[in-house]
């Protein structure tokens, strides 16, 4: 029986008269991968805010791990083990490509606030951030600033920090958004690599389905701030309403 | 030659009061402008505990000591408040502290001030003093490279793209925020202590608005995180005023003029500069 680690029951949000999401309900189990489909609007980001703290709820629970964390502010989820990247990618990019590994190195591995004056560190640093860009074709760019990368490239900086990140779950958010086709097989060997290699659990949201299908254990379906249904992939595919009304008639 | 120090003096006085802006506004864009309001406590710590007859030295230690408790005052009101909110809230903390400075005879000398602050004697002439202000003002340059190296640093400068993208990391922005105001106010405290002992002489008008026109106009004019930006901006800010001691207005008008220019500056830089230079706010 896999172990549940993140379980939402019943969660609301609502933006001033607005609901944006309505007793929503599911959980994610150890090195499962969930995916989150739905029309635009339909409160999948909000979903991902709400798990990560950036969004109040109205109602409902979250736990993690069998805590609940409704109360902790963000950077506690982070520090729990609950990573996150964004829409847009959480990329600084007035920092160098270096600047951005190391970022997220130095919280994760939780060195010393004077790290950069010992040897020792710095060739750790050193090691690990060369291996990181070297696996998502970037070492050339590192000491570039992060915002003249292409968005594909973004988006690999990203899952490369993400990488190093202490923690087993991952929320990722459009991955392949502004991203060329050929980097697209490259951004889901990566995500496949962090839930196989890596040992965690990722709820990803995506437009593209096929991209999606291909790599998700489970589908959530929203529609409406509501969930519809949730299922398997082949489950999902086969459902005759959402290929008709959702999906424009076939998958 | 006293004219040549005492400009030096004033271009080191003014990189060290705008380099804890720069450190809150241009790298981490955190709009706190207590940064005159921190110069003048500085200064009012040292000049009263001078009058109580303290060595000069352990007086400037006292006042940073005081200052460093006073700045959690402004990280209390960074936690608390909206971004706008604590700006007006470190905006008129300046107006208030002016208030309790005049009113407060007894302890401050009231608007006739505090006349006779002295020196520490190993920096008892003007020179020893510029002397010591410029390698005061290199330190703080130092340390706010470091600062910039560290993952504070690091953290200001995610957290003027978005504080989310930070707070995923796992890294509290209230914390690193209210780590910068910290810093950024024992800055400003000890640019007061520095000046005061220049002028040797404090009164209510000494952090007033045209310390912060020209804290502020420093940083945001350097805008980008860089030390090289903000010594340019200060060499800039401090010694354009100057070319109005070479026209024949008289010298009360002057004073007035350089606030004038100043505050032209400011909102020429926020107008145009500012948004190339800054970066824009990302939302999740």
């Amino acid at each position: 029986m896999p172990k549940e680690i993140l379980e939402i029951s019943n969660v609301s949000v609502k933006f001033g008269d607005a609901m944006i999401l309505k007793n929503i309900s599911f959980s994610v189990n150890e090195k499962e991968i969930v995916g989150i489909i739905g029309p635009n609007g339909c409160g999948k980001t909000t979903l991902l805010n709400a798990i990560s703290g950036f969004v109040p709820l109205e109602s409902g629970t979250i736990s993690y791990n069998g805590q609940d964390i409704m109360d902790l502010p963000p950077y506690k989820r982070a520090q729990l083990g609950i990573g996150r990247s964004f829409q847009h990618a959480g990329i600084f990019r007035d920092l160098s490509v270096e600047d951005n590994i190391v970022i997220g190195l130095e919280k994760a591995e939780k060195y010393p606030w004077y790290w950069m004056f010992t040897p020792k560190f710095r060739n750790k640093t050193d090691r690990t951030v060369k291996e990181s860009l070297e696996e998502v074709d970037l070492l050339a760019h590192r000491k570039s600033l992060a915002g003249i990368l292409s968005g594909g490239q973004i988006r690999l900086l990203e899952l490369a920090r993400l990488k190093l990140f202490h923690g087993n779950i991952l929320l990722i958010d459009e991955p392949t958004a502004g991203v060329a086709p050929v980097l697209r097989t490259q951004l889901a060997a990566i995500i496949r690599k962090l839930n196989r290699e890596h040992g965690f659990a990722i709820v990803v949201i995506e437009h593209n389905l096929k991209f999606l299908f291909d790599l998700v254990d489970k589908v959530v379906v929203l529609v409406d701030g509501e969930k519809y249904m949730e299922g398997k992939p082949e489950e999902i595919q086969k459902d005759k309403r959402l290929q008709e009304i959702y999906f424009g008639g076939s998958v | 030659m006293g004219y040549f120090l005492t400009q030096l003096a004033r271009l080191a006085e003014n990189v060290a009061l705008a380099i804890g802006s720069h450190l809150t506004i241009a790298v981490g864009n955190i709009f706190f402008l207590g940064g005159s309001t921190m110069f003048c406590f500085g200064a009012y710590a040292l000049a009263i505990s001078q009058k109580l007859g303290v060595d000069p030295w352990l007086a400037a230690a006292i006042s940073l000591i005081c200052s460093f408790i006073f700045s959690f005052l402004f990280v209390l009101a960074y936690t608390k408040l909206s971004n706008d909110s604590f700006t007006v809230f470190t905006l008129a903390s300046m107006l208030a502290f002016e208030a309790l400075v005049k009113s407060w005879d007894d302890v401050t000398g009231g608007v006739l001030g505090i006349a006779g602050i002295m020196r520490p004697e190993s920096i008892g002439k003007l020179k020893e003093l510029v002397i010591f202000q410029i390698i005061f003002m290199i330190i703080l340059l130092f340390a706010e490279y470091v600062i910039l190296k560290t993952v504070l640093g690091r953290s200001l400068l995610g957290m003027r793209e978005s504080k989310q993208f930070v707070e995923s990391l796992g890294t509290s922005t209230k914390m690193i925020g209210g780590a910068a105001i910290i810093s950024s106010s024992l800055m400003a405290a000890a640019a007061g202590v520095t000046t005061v002992w220049r002028i040797q002489f404090l009164d209510a008008s000494f952090g007033s608005v045209a310390m912060l026109i020209l804290s502020v106009t420093i940083a945001i004019l350097a805008a980008k995180p860089k030390i090289r930006w903000l010594m340019l901006s200060a060499i800039f800010v401090t010694f354009l005023p100057e070319v109005l001691r070479f026209t024949p207005l008289p010298s009360a008008m002057v004073g007035h003029l350089r606030i004038l220019i100043y505050s032209v500056m400011l909102i020429i830089v926020l107008l145009t500069i500012s948004k190339k230079l800054m970066p824009q706010k990302r939302f999740i």
